[in-house]
């Protein structure tokens, strides 16, 4: 059971969960503008259907609507950490493919990863509030993946933008769930509500 | 004594390491050097440099530390500042940097009493930074998807030192590169802007005396943004005539911020504008219905935005943008008076039937045509009259009567209501009384008592009178529940007549008139005086009254002036009716000069001169003296033959 909230504890949940609810919607748009000058560039169908890729966080999951506050945030955490790195992978392929022949695209790259970076701190932070642990970044990390070859990178590369895109829609969905009043972080919605 | 011989062996010694493979870096080994090199004081402070001689400049004889002589520029530093440290050691000391310049050198008296420079310095005087204040900033956007956020701060005092700024942001987690000011040190920009995040930002002033740091502004971009003004406005005309409807395209992403808006308006050609009331306004829209608004009348609108939150600041107001409401039928008829000419025959008028264009507030539109019914009160049995009219007047030939006259103007979007006039056969009703006109500043100010019974309106006609031209009238109408206006428009020196109308329900009371003068001025010519006739002491002097034009105001009285050659003035005031005067007694067979000067209340103005002369005698009085004068003669003649007669008979 989490402890009743002091108002300036709610307070700062508020506002930390309104300025990202706005970001994930900015992220999202600009995201949507991304992939399509991505697959422009890159040469891709904007219809291919990309295959699950391997260390790219599914933003559906199973019961929703039960998950605590705290799981929302952890998963988020996780997803968007995991997109840093992704990203800046990316980056870094689309400089030696492309070099400085198309630094709009770069550009526009690395302001999502910095949005990525501006959400994971959010999310940090509300975490914090809930006087929960940051949970480390794994130094470790899973092995590197086999080195891809141009086109497969290109293609994991789509499959990035467009789960982020679904991730900028759930985290909105989660974030408007945690700033409702009621919300407890440490309970799951519906077994509190009043009559 | 430096001998002249060691001045030439020194000489010589200094080409030798001039001109020597190993003299170090090829150049003249100096005698000493200072230290400090080259120093960065504090402005105000305390400073102290060693001039230190090499000990192989010793052997030149006779260079201690006692002979060096310091130098600012060309100036010599006072000896008491002076302090011999040891033999190859002298030090200066400056209490207050404030009077130290540059070059500082260190000179030396050799034997001889010649002065030689062993070294210098440049010595820079300055200030460390000021902590700078003052910071604030602004994200103007630029393009739809290009922000820019500009800040500006107060760099504090002059430090007379090359002192760098640097505008530095970050975030929690993440810094970024810093903005360092190009041309200025007041301000800085940012081409790269990131929202819905805690930014914090600050200015380091740096100098080679220290380092300063303004306090941090912490915030998010997205609560300092300047949008661009709403783009593309466009006013369509609406089915209503007092509704127009803007609509227009936001520049800035919803995904960024929900905006609200100010739209102002004004009527072409006017300055004052109108806002809508914000609250109508305070949400995000891409149109907005203007109600409210006059028919037929173009506006001029422009609009502006901000955040919805009202944290952030406004854009500029958009281009101006015009569009015109649609017409509606007129409010109001027009105001309708007539005059009559009654000259040709008393049964049969000539009737001129006049009114006056509606004021385009009024009109509400293009007035297409004026409807003019004209009804025979007197006589049922003649059928109404009706005529189209597109000016603004039309004369009939009516036989005496009383009639009712209607006019409606029309539009394209309908007709106004009827203004109706009735034109009894005679002004029997009452008048108005104490009908008078003063000047009033620019305008001539027409008042009167009103009459006891309920007055509808008031007619006010004027007309210039003239000798040269018609008195054209000019009228207009006053409620019936005023006793004065004011008439615009009048000339000064100009005689107006005056007439004003009761106009009552059932009838009309007859005109009350009076002239008047906005402003008087003396008469413009003198009247021209002559004799009519001349006797032995009087002479009847004539004259005609000056015409409208030669007034310039009402005549208050004529003034004769008359004299002898060589005798006084008489003067003489004529009321203004008069055209004759008679003057007398005047001495006979006598030359006069006489002249008339006809006075308004601003002056008077004389004629010309009239010369006559009296007669010698009066009427009758030759007769009176040749009659006797004969008849005695004639006795004498008379006597003369009678005593003739008598003595020869005897």
């Amino acid at each position: 059971m989490a402890a009743a909230d002091s108002p300036s504890t709610a307070l700062r949940r508020r506002d930390l969960c309104s300025r990202g609810i706005r970001l994930a919607g900015k992220m999202r748009a600009d995201v949507i503008d991304l992939l399509d000058a991505y697959v422009e560039r890159q040469g891709l169908d904007a219809s291919a259907s990309v295959a699950a890729v391997e260390g790219v966080p599914l933003a559906a999951v199973e019961r929703w609507d039960e998950q605590t506050g705290t799981q929302r945030l952890l998963e988020n955490l996780a997803a968007y950490r995991a997109f840093r790195t992704l990203l800046a992978q990316m980056l870094e392929e689309q400089r030696e493919q492309l070099g400085e022949a198309d630094a709009g695209l770069g550009r526009a790259l690395a302001a999502v990863l910095l949005q990525v970076s501006a959400f994971t701190y959010h999310l940090e932070e509300l975490l914090r509030l809930e006087s929960r642990g940051i949970p480390g970044e794994e130094e470790d990390g899973p092995p590197p993946p086999p080195r891809l070859s141009i086109f497969e990178q290109k293609l994991r590369g789509l499959g990035v933008l467009r789960e982020l895109a679904q991730w900028a829609v759930r985290s909105t969905r989660d974030l408007r769930q945690l700033a409702k009043p009621s919300s407890a972080t440490g309970t799951a919605p519906g077994l509190t509500e009043s009559p | 004594m430096f001998s002249g011989w060691n001045w030439v062996a020194c000489g010589f010694y200094l080409v030798l390491n001039i001109c020597s493979p190993d003299a170090s870096g090829g150049l003249v080994q100096s005698c000493g050097h200072i230290i400090p090199e080259s120093p960065v004081l504090p402005l105000g402070s305390n400073f102290t440099a060693l001039c230190i001689l090499n000990e192989s400049c010793l052997d030149f004889g006779n260079i201690y530390a006692n002979q060096i002589i310091w130098k600012i520029k060309n100036r010599v530093v006072p000896k008491e500042q002076y302090r011999e440290i040891n033999r190859t050691v002298s030090s200066v000391t400056f209490n207050d940097t404030s009077s130290l310049g540059t070059p500082l050198t260190c000179n030396i008296l050799a034997d001889g009493q010649i002065e030689q420079n062993i070294y210098g310095i440049t010595v820079t005087v300055g200030l460390a930074p000021e902590k700078p204040k003052n910071l604030s900033c602004i994200v103007h956007q630029v393009s739809r998807l290009t922000y820019h956020m500009t800040c500006t701060w107060d760099p504090g005092r002059h430090t007379f030192l090359d002192t760098e700024f640097r505008l530095r942001y970050c975030w929690p987690e993440d810094i970024f590169p810093d903005c360092i000011p190009k041309g200025v040190n007041n301000s800085c920009t940012f081409y790269d802007v990131h929202f819905f995040v805690n930014t914090e930002i600050w200015v380091e002033a740096t100098n080679a005396l220290g380092k300063a740091e303004s306090d941090p502004l912490v915030l998010d971009p997205v609560d300092i943004v300047k949008p661009l003004s709403p783009q593309n406005l466009s006013v369509i005309s609406e089915v209503l005539p007092t509704v127009l409807k803007l609509s227009w395209e936001n520049w800035i992403s919803h995904t960024v911020i929900r905006l609200k808006f100010n739209i102002r308006y004004r009527i072409s050609g006017d300055t004052n504008w109108i806002e809508v009331p914000s609250e109508d306004t305070a949400s995000q829209r891409t149109s907005f219905s203007v109600q409210g608004l006059r028919p037929y009348t173009e506006y001029v609108f422009s609009i502006r935005c901000m955040k919805q939150d009202g944290v952030g600041y406004w854009s500029d107001w958009s281009e101006e943008k015009s569009g015109i409401t649609t017409e509606d039928k007129p409010s109001k008829g027009p105001s309708i008076w007539r005059i009559i000419d009654v000259l040709q025959s008393p049964a049969s008028w000539t009737v001129h039937l006049l009114w006056k264009a509606l004021k385009p507030f009024e009109a509400n539109g293009v007035i297409l045509q004026y409807e003019v019914t004209v009804r025979d009160k007197s006589s049922l049995s003649n059928p109404l009259k009706k005529y189209n009219v597109t000016s603004t007047n039309h004369t009939l030939q009516l036989p005496n009567g009383t009639y009712e006259v209607t006019v409606i103007a029309r539009n394209s979007a309908g007709a106004s209501p009827p203004s109706v006039l009735l034109i009894p056969a005679s002004n029997s009703k009452a008048p108005v009384k104490d009908l008078r006109a003063l000047p009033k500043h620019d305008k001539l100010w027409v008042g009167w008592t009103a009459p006891n019974s309920y007055v509808l309106k008031y007619v006010i006609e004027w007309c210039m009178m003239s000798s040269s031209s018609d008195c054209i009238i000019e009228w207009q109408i006053a409620p019936g529940d005023v006793q004065g206006i004011d008439l615009k428009g009048i000339k000064p020196f100009k005689c107006y007549l005056i007439t004003v109308y009761p106009l009552y329900a059932d009838g009309q009371g007859s005109g009350q008139s009076v002239k008047a003068y906005l402003k008087q001025d003396r008469p413009s010519k003198g009247p021209i005086v002559q004799t009519k006739k001349v006797g032995k002491a009087e002479a009847v002097l004539t004259w005609n009254h000056l015409t409208v034009d030669e007034q310039n105001g009402f005549i208050r009285n004529y003034t004769i002036v008359y004299k002898t050659i060589d005798g006084n003035e008489t003067v003489v005031t004529v009321d203004p009716s008069k055209t004759e005067y008679t003057l007398s007694p005047l001495t006979s067979d006598t030359l006069y000069t006489v002249r008339m000067m006809a006075s308004t209340d601003n002056g008077s103005r004389s004629g010309p001169d009239f010369t006559f002369t009296t007669q010698k005698f009066g009427k009758g009085e030759i007769e009176a003296i040749v009659v006797p004068v004969c008849l005695a003669f004639l006795l004498i003649v008379l006597l003369g033959v009678l005593f003739c007669f008598n003595k020869r008979d005897l």
